[in-house]
């Protein structure tokens, strides 16, 4: 008998399962829709572009816009694995190195016609490449042919220290203000520490990438080498573009040489040192917003990103926080990177000397053009291109700029939009200058390289018996940028 | 049969129809990409099948590269700990455990506990991965729980090169589950017990047994578990890419893991091919060893 | 000395707990999935080794809603696989172990070297191909190289099968004039229903927990399947953890309900396969 019944279930069963997939491969193609997708994890941000695509699809009826977040660890390989299927979704966030590699692979569409022509949605009258601030858009130029446009960007971000100011009153320490250095901060964080917190600043991560500690190093060597980089700019177009930086490693009797280099060795062992007030497993930490949140920790050094997350989440409104246990407000502040000097004083027994700093320079402000979207050639076969590249333009217009500001705290890339107070923590400080040379091997290169640049800076920074020695690091980050470079330089046949 | 000629209206199409459907299914998603990966691993390609993008041929040249790549031999050598451990692992355990199992006499109590080795298998392999990677976890995770409980200090086993990869390893402690216990209890059970009687009557000890009986006669399952250990250990990239990432550093990369970024993160088609014919020829030769470290002997 | 009859009651003894040892050791990933399960976020933070109380159960509620889209998609793509990959075995098998043709060995032959070539070889032209053949992106994408990979086992284990059945039946019932396709259907089957139910439960089995040819082809959220979804939920439960080993167990319900309703044929065949 449960025999028989068994043998109904599991015909029921089939029956069922065969159905349910029969259903799902009718699924049409959408040919009016136009999907967008980004990585996920800041919910603000996917908020605010949901407003923007609602906003555009009542203001027309040809095109509906559907916004996809993807898994942020994934987002890279997912995206690679389908353009090269040609399967991509008709727009694409990106950065403007990928962008490079998926352009010399042939995957994407140029963009520079459309950006000679003026955005319907400005007010400005100027082309569209025109209404870009800065140099947000000349630096997403594509690196063999600066003509060319494969992507442009949506907004800017910037590394700060997030303080919980009211922590800092209870224990009757001084708020600090954007002209700090560094050794006000490590003042201020042995006063917490010894207030009884176990870290007083922990960075912000994602698991086993650390971003955050190389926007460090560019920082730091930007301040360092703030001569040296006016001399690699040789067309002095106020950024140092691929080609420059190919050159500078390449060429000449005294190239760059990370192995040899005085500052880059200072940079990272000053790194070195100043990780040791991380907290423990600083490396496969991903919860560093949550602590802040909950007050566990006092400062947080990451991105402008997570602030919308923070202010989402002390607003309440955040849908994904935990129920159980409301988050308390408080007041808090972000401020730069602190400025560094010939003497750190990094704690009552350590002061650290940087022999090439000269001081009363600009602070470095790294503008980096960010929130990059890029149309794949795929979308030029669906006959999409028209309604993609119209939401782009819309996207990218003063309106919608300022929504983004005001929904997600994202910083402007588009002239003339307005922001709300507690961004202007974020906007460039006013004696500071957009960096203009980015040391890292990611903005060089692709997955693969500059994994490997993370991974050497990770075995660093390690205690024990893996971790490598700073000749070594120097020597396997230089190696890699001369196979980087070189590989560039041959791909587009550079000859100087 | 035998008075049929060899003409065309007497062939029975009827098993070529049968076995029809699986050599379509295999010609389109077996045949053809095994060639298509090994003819591209030739290849310096962007994956793309049309005019578009980049297909060139460059002879060895991915292979050149790849064996003076600095990241490939480090996987390779991270590959040979996971093998070298694993395989010694799945040698002892499963069988301890069947050994056990199968001296308990009582048939009941011994299905019993097969059943209870098996349960386990019901849990998805992902949820064991993502369980594991949270009994680590450095703040929350089991072990430093229990370490703080006596008084200890936090470990980041998984932040840790030194550890990493041992940490890796100890995942499944304590590795009897599932079905290399089963293999191994279907062996002992295979060697006739008459050879047990006659070593018990003429006095030799339990363990005296083990050693010149139960070992020996269970070759064939050893040699299939570590052929298959191999195999396994060779090919198996995502639990590490779910704990690790093959962090910290390289120190827990795998071949497998570096193929998967190589394609999709690079877009070196070409040489993620390449990557997966070298680890095709590292497993026939595995097989090959195999098979000349067990030859067939004949049981008496 | 002890009696012979105390002996073995000792050893008995002893057999028996070191078992227990082990089953408890491996049982610790399973503990720490229930127990954390019912906590809230707070509660996990205080500590992960038993329970807290009072149980949250809203943990249940919130993981369910996210994972059950998944383990539907999964049991899906499981079931209609193993249907499949049963009934090409069956097919294929049977053609193989009844009947003798030309090309018979070199087709096997082709069929069976599938075996040994690693799924990692083919993982990134498979997705190539897929993608090329309008696939990407459906259950089909899954299903097909499912049926593809997934019964060069069965195949070999229902030739061998088929090769041991008595040829007596079948020649009583050519004698009475049926066909061969009725013969197989009506005689070949019945008989091999045995074998086939070790094949299904080996497909499900290999089907049920694979991650990396999802993470390839899989792109939609309404077709992912669920080691997919929840390294999706592992993701984005940043605040609550708990509800993240609630969906692990829920995960883990379609397969042990299968466990508890089928055991002694779940059994049997693992020991089936096992031995092949």
């Amino acid at each position: 008998m449960f025999n028989k019944i068994k043998k109904i279930f599991a015909i029921l069963l089939i029956a069922v399962c065969f159905a349910s997939m029969a259903i799902k491969a009718v699924g049409g193609n959408n040919a009016k829709q136009i999907t967008l997708s980004f990585w996920g994890t800041n919910l603000p941000y996917q908020f605010a572009l949901e407003g923007i695509a609602a906003q555009y699809n009542e203001m027309q009826d040809e095109y509906e816009v559907v916004i996809d977040k993807q898994d942020a660890g994934n987002y890279r390989i997912w995206m690679g694995g389908r353009l090269a299927g040609g399967n991509a979704s008709d727009l694409l966030a990106t950065t403007n190195v990928y962008a490079n590699t998926d352009a010399s692979n042939g995957y994407l569409y140029d963009l520079s016609e459309a950006l000679n022509q003026p955005n319907p949605y400005s007010d400005s009258g100027l082309s569209w490449k025109d209404d870009f601030s800065g140099t947000y858009l000349t630096q997403v130029a594509y690196a063999n042919d600066t003509s060319k446009f494969y992507c442009v960007p949506t907004n800017t971000v910037s590394v700060r220290f997030m303080i919980n100011t009211d922590i800092l009153e209870q224990n009757g320490i001084e708020i600090p203000t954007a002209d700090w250095t560094f050794s006000d901060y490590r003042r201020i964080c042995e006063k917490l520490e010894n207030s009884g917190y176990e870290t007083a600043m922990e960075i912000a991560n994602a698991k086993f990438i650390n971003y955050t500690v190389s926007w460090a190093i560019d920082i730091m060597m930007a301040q360092l080498k703030y001569d040296e980089v006016l001399g690699y700019d040789r067309n002095q177009n106020g950024q140092v573009e691929t080609e420059e930086i190919v050159r500078a490693f390449l060429e000449g009797e005294d190239p760059l040489d990370m192995a040899k280099d005085t500052d880059f060795k200072e940079v990272m062992q000053f790194i070195k040192l100043w990780s040791r007030y991380w907290g423990e497993g600083f490396n496969s930490r991903d919860d560093t917003s949550e602590n802040f949140l909950r007050q566990t920790v006092p400062m947080m050094f990451g991105g402008s990103w997570s602030v919308s997350g923070i202010e989402l989440t002390l607003n309440n409104e955040n849908p994904e926080a935990d129920k159980t246990n409301p988050y308390k407000m408080f007041n808090y502040i972000s401020l730069p990177f602190p400025r560094l000097e010939k003497e750190v004083y990094l704690d009552k027994d350590t002061t650290f000397t940087f022999t090439n700093l000269k001081e009363g320079l600009p602070l470095q402000e790294l503008g980096e053009p960010s929130g990059c979207f890029c149309i794949p050639k795929s979308t030029v076969e669906a006959g999409k291109l028209e309604g993609t590249l119209d939401f782009l333009r819309f996207f990218t217009s003063a309106q919608a700029a300022s929504y983004m500001a005001e929904k997600a705290y994202e910083i402007p890339v588009i002239k003339n939009v307005e922001i709300n107070e507690k961004m202007y923590d974020f906007l460039p400080p006013e004696n500071s200058e957009s960096i203009r040379m980015r040391f890292n091997l990611l903005n060089l290169s692709d997955g693969v390289a500059s994994e490997y640049h993370f991974k050497q800076v990770q075995m660093y920074l390690m205690e024990g018996a893996s971790s490598i020695s700073l000749s070594t690091l120097c020597r396997n980050v230089q190696a890699k940028y001369e196979e980087v470079t070189e590989l560039i330089r041959d791909d587009n046949g550079w000859e100087w | 049969m035998t008075k049929e000629k060899k003409s065309l209206k007497k062939i029975n199409f009827t098993p070529y129809l049968m076995i029809l459907p699986i050599m379509i299914l295999l010609s389109i998603f077996a045949f053809y990409p095994i060639a298509l990966s090994v003819i591209k691993s030739l290849f310096r390609w962007s994956g793309t099948f049309g005019n578009d993008g980049v297909n060139t041929f460059i002879g060895f040249k991915n292979f050149i590269e790849l064996f003076q790549d600095e990241i490939f031999l480090q996987s390779w050598g991270n590959t040979l700990f996971f093998i070298i451990t694993g395989s010694v692992i799945n040698l002892i355990f499963p069988f301890l455990c069947a050994l056990l199992i199968f001296s308990i006499g009582n048939e009941k109590i011994s299905y019993r506990w097969r059943v209870a080795f098996v349960a386990p298998m019901v849990v998805p392999s992902m949820v064991v991965f993502l369980l594991w990677q949270f009994i680590y976890d450095v703040d929350m995770g089991v072990v430093n729980n229990l370490l703080q409980l006596f008084g200890a200090n936090k470990v980041d086993l998984l932040g840790n090169p030194d550890s990493v990869k041992w940490a890796i390893r100890f995942m499944g402690f304590p590795w009897v589950g599932g079905t290399f216990l089963l293999v191994y209890i279907a062996g002992l059970s295979g060697i006739d017990n008459s050879l047990r009687e006659a070593a018990k009557i003429d006095g030799a000890s339990a363990l005296y047994r083990i050693f010149a009986i139960d070992i020996p006669l269970s070759k064939p399952q050893f040699k299939m578990i570590l052929t298959l250990s191999i195999i396994g250990e060779i090919q198996d990239f995502v639990k590490i890419q779910t704990v690790t990432e093959g962090g910290p550093g390289y120190s827990s990369y795998v071949p497998g893991l570096y193929m998967y970024k190589v394609a999709f993160d690079s877009n070196e088609y070409g040489k993620a091919c390449a990557i997966g014919v070298t680890m095709l020829v590292v497993m026939l030769f595995a097989s090959f060893l195999m098979n000349v470290l067990f030859k067939k002997e004949d049981i008496d | 000395m002890m009696s012979a009859k105390a002996l073995r009651k000792t050893k008995f003894i002893v057999i028996n707990v070191v078992l227990a040892i082990f089953l408890l050791f491996t049982l610790v990933p399973v503990y720490v999935m229930i127990v954390n399960s019912f906590k809230t976020q707070n509660q996990l933070l205080d500590n992960v080794l038993v329970f807290s109380f009072p149980l949250y159960f809203r943990n249940y509620v919130d993981a369910f809603n996210r994972i059950f889209p998944f383990i539907w998609n999964s049991v899906t793509v499981a079931v209609v696989s193993t249907v499949g990959i049963t009934l090409i075995a069956a097919l294929t098998g049977y053609a193989f172990g009844h009947f003798d043709f030309k090309g018979k060995g070199l087709l096997f032959t082709l069929i069976i070297v599938n075996m040994m070539i690693p799924g990692i070889l083919t993982l990134v032209p498979s997705y190539l191909v897929v993608v090329k053949i309008n696939l990407y992106n459906t259950q089909f994408a899954l299903l097909l190289p499912y049926l593809a990979t997934g019964s060069v086992m069965g195949i070999y284990l229902v030739r061998g099968f088929v090769e041991q059945l008595p040829k007596t039946i079948f020649e009583a019932a050519k004698i009475d004039g049926i066909t061969e396709l009725q013969c197989f259907i009506y005689i070949g089957m019945p008989l091999v229903k045995t074998i086939l139910t070790t094949v299904s439960i080996l497909a499900l089995l290999n089907v049920w927990n694979d991650i990396v040819w999802p993470m390839l082809v899989l792109d939609n959220d309404n077709i992912k399947t669920i080691p997919l979804g929840l390294l999706e939920f592992n993701q984005q439960q940043g605040a609550n953890k708990g509800a993240l080993f609630a969906g692990y167990i829920l995960a883990s319900v379609p397969l042990l309900l299968y466990f508890i309703f089928n055991l002694r044929s779940f059994m049997d065949s693992l020991v089936e396969g096992a031995i092949k």
